[in-house]
């Protein structure tokens, strides 16, 4: 199903939670809200689902409006934060209670029933733990119980709100890859919420960051980070480097027309202050090594200079000495390298 | 080896268990093993002609009624404001608490009379309903109003707690699985609270079987029609049949053994669902 989200508002007394957010979601896409804690994200999640209704704007299930459609008419699948699972009911009949509460013309009969939850539990991969109680699964399998209770009622949109906050990392890195393939299979339109760029990146088609209630761009993974269109976007998604234009004086290229230009701490490169002058096509910042930390492949500078703090990313190689804080340095950026940024 | 704990000293320990286990002994253990040894002086063939003598009889039953209306009214009750309390957010919220709570911190003798005042002859309505020949004093109804009063707290306050806890997020699921919220709430709600639930209505039926105060201002003490079990037993007591009464008691005793004995066992049950962490 195709999604719109049509300049949709919500106010929560004195506090914005969304402002005017527009938003299309093809068939069979994953897309992730990502945002700070407070940006909004689960607001939308839970307006699209119907748990919300918003102040103004629409929202559109295939073109139709679903604005004021009850929730449980939306057929929406719909995944919790913490799960929460029926705790007095096993895990087979958790996932039965979307199938056993339909409207008795529609309702399927319990040998249907039966097969219904089986198939889904097998997708899952819960087949033997069917007459499990929730307080006895481990968090990825409730976590699992939670997406198979959602998927048996066939929802035409999969929501879920931070599905993977409440896991340990590896349990975290192996779910996710997960849901990304089974949503493929089953070329299910999903959106999920989350605060973590990197668990967004690594999964989906396309990421809308969200902050103070507003949508700030939309893209693929790849696009977001090599052109965000804000400073905040280009601080969220990786880190950045950002440089007011106006401190550059007439060293700042150009072509780039923004106000602001950004650039990653792996393109800088380090040199001693009094070597040659700046290779041609290349932007040069001088500064005083203020920091130093070892992270493994790379070590992290951190470069005091008149315009601000800037970090540098260099990759280590054994037998390489380091540069000592207080040394005088040059840093080389490749004007490729620099990202133009609106605010 | 157990760490040694702050408070923890040998002496102290050995002194607070032994002041309790004897107070406990003499204030409680004692005066209930003395209504059994009362009640059962004259033989069991006494103790049970007592029990079935005819106003005995009726003030079982007349109890026994009181709590078969008092006891659902106050479940409905008490399941409606515990659920208004946790689940919305509303202007005069923790004032609504305080005052559903105010029953456990008045004196019951206090709301018998406010009944009087507003139900009796010379009470707000009383010409009213006197005119309208609906009896409300001296008569089950204000027995009944009497109880209720003084048992509204008890579901509430057992379920406003889990409910809190519980928050909204599981109605919120079975809605958008489909469910009515009819559906909802019989199928999730009310099995998510039900150990509570029963925890409070256990609670309610004890004190509405115990009450004396309030009932005894509104009742009338009316021998063999409004006198409830507590009632009676006083009204015995006083007759110099203490037989009789410490029978009438032993019945209201083996009511507090059954609740005892529930309590325990939902304990048990509450405390190991919380441990499981749902």
């Amino acid at each position: 199903m195709t999604l719109h989200i049509d300049s949709v508002s919500k106010r929560f007394g004195q506090y914005q939670a969304l402002d005017s957010v527009s938003l299309d979601i093809p068939k069979g896409e994953l897309v992730a809200l990502l945002g700070p804690s407070g940006s909004g994200k689960t607001t939308l999640l839970r307006i699209i689902a119907g748990l919300e209704t918003p102040d103004q704007g629409r929202v559109l299930f295939d073109g139709e409006d679903a604005t004021d459609v009850a929730p449980r008419y939306r057929q929406i699948g719909f995944v919790f934060q913490h799960y929460a699972l029926f705790p007095h009911l096993s895990v087979f009949e958790n996932v039965a209670f979307g199938l056993r509460v339909m409207a008795r013309e529609t309702r399927p009969s319990e040998e249907q029933v039966r097969q219904r939850v089986s198939e889904i539990l097998k997708l899952v991969r819960l087949t033997n733990l069917g007459e499990r109680f929730p307080a006895q699964l481990s968090g990825g399998q409730r976590q699992r119980v939670a997406l198979a209770r959602a998927l048996v009622i066939r929802p035409r949109v999969l929501l879920l709100d931070e599905p993977f906050g409440a896991l340990d990392v590896t349990v975290r890195t192996e779910l996710r890859r997960w849901l990304r393939e089974l949503q493929q299979e089953l070329g299910l339109t999903t959106i999920f919420v989350t605060h973590d760029q990197e668990e967004a990146s690594a999964i989906c088609d396309r990421i809308a960051i969200l902050n103070e209630g507003k949508l700030l761009q939309t893209g693929s993974p790849v696009d977001l980070f090599t052109a965000p269109a804000t400073s905040f976007v280009a601080g969220f998604l990786g880190s950045a480097n950002i440089l007011a234009r106006d401190s550059l004086g007439a060293g700042a290229p150009a072509g780039l027309a923004g106000a602001k230009l950004a650039f990653r701490p792996a393109d800088g490169k380090l040199s001693p202050s009094a070597a040659a002058p700046a290779p041609g096509g290349h932007l040069r910042l001088s500064g005083t090594v203020q920091h130093r930390e070892f992270l493994g492949s790379i070590v992290r500078y951190a470069i005091a200079r008149p315009g601000g703090e800037v970090q540098i990313d260099a990759p280590f190689k054994a037998g390489e000495a380091f540069i000592a804080p207080g040394t005088e340095v040059a840093v080389d950026i490749p004007h490729d390298a620099l990202i133009s940024l609106n605010s | 080896m157990a760490t040694k704990r702050v408070g923890d000293q040998k002496l102290v320990r050995r002194l607070l268990i032994g002041a309790v286990a004897i107070i406990a002994i003499f204030l409680i253990a004692a005066p209930l093993l003395a209504i059994l040894s009362y009640a059962f002086a004259g033989g069991a063939g006494r103790y049970f002609e007592s029990l079935l003598t005819e106003d005995t009889l009726h003030a079982v039953k007349l109890s026994v009624i009181t709590a078969l209306i008092a006891v659902p009214i106050n479940t409905l009750f008490g399941i409606a404001a515990a659920w208004a309390i946790a689940k919305f957010d509303f202007p005069g919220r923790r004032f609504l608490t305080a005052i559903i709570e105010l029953p456990y911190s008045i004196s019951p003798i206090v709301a018998g009379v406010a009944y009087l005042f507003v139900f009796g002859a010379q009470g707000l309505f009383g010409p009213w309903l006197q005119a309208n020949d609906i009896k409300i004093m001296f008569a089950l109804p204000g027995i009944v109003l009497a109880s209720l009063f003084v048992t509204a707290p008890f579901v509430a306050r057992e379920l406003i707690p889990l409910l809190e806890a519980q928050g909204r997020e599981r109605e919120e699921a079975g809605i958008s699985l489909g469910a009515s919220g009819f559906q909802t709430f019989w199928r999730i709600s009310l099995p998510g609270m039900r150990w509570a639930l029963l925890y409070g209505i256990i609670l309610c039926n004890a004190r509405v079987f115990g009450e004396f105060g309030a009932v005894s201002i509104v009742s009338g003490n009316v021998r063999g029609e409004t006198n409830t079990l507590p009632l009676h037993v006083e009204l015995l007591y006083q007759d110099h049949n203490s037989v009789g009464a410490f029978a009438a008691a032993s019945v209201l005793m083996l009511i507090a053994v059954f609740t005892l004995i529930a309590k325990f066992l939902l304990e048990r049950r509450g405390v190991r669902r919380h441990a499981e962490g749902t």
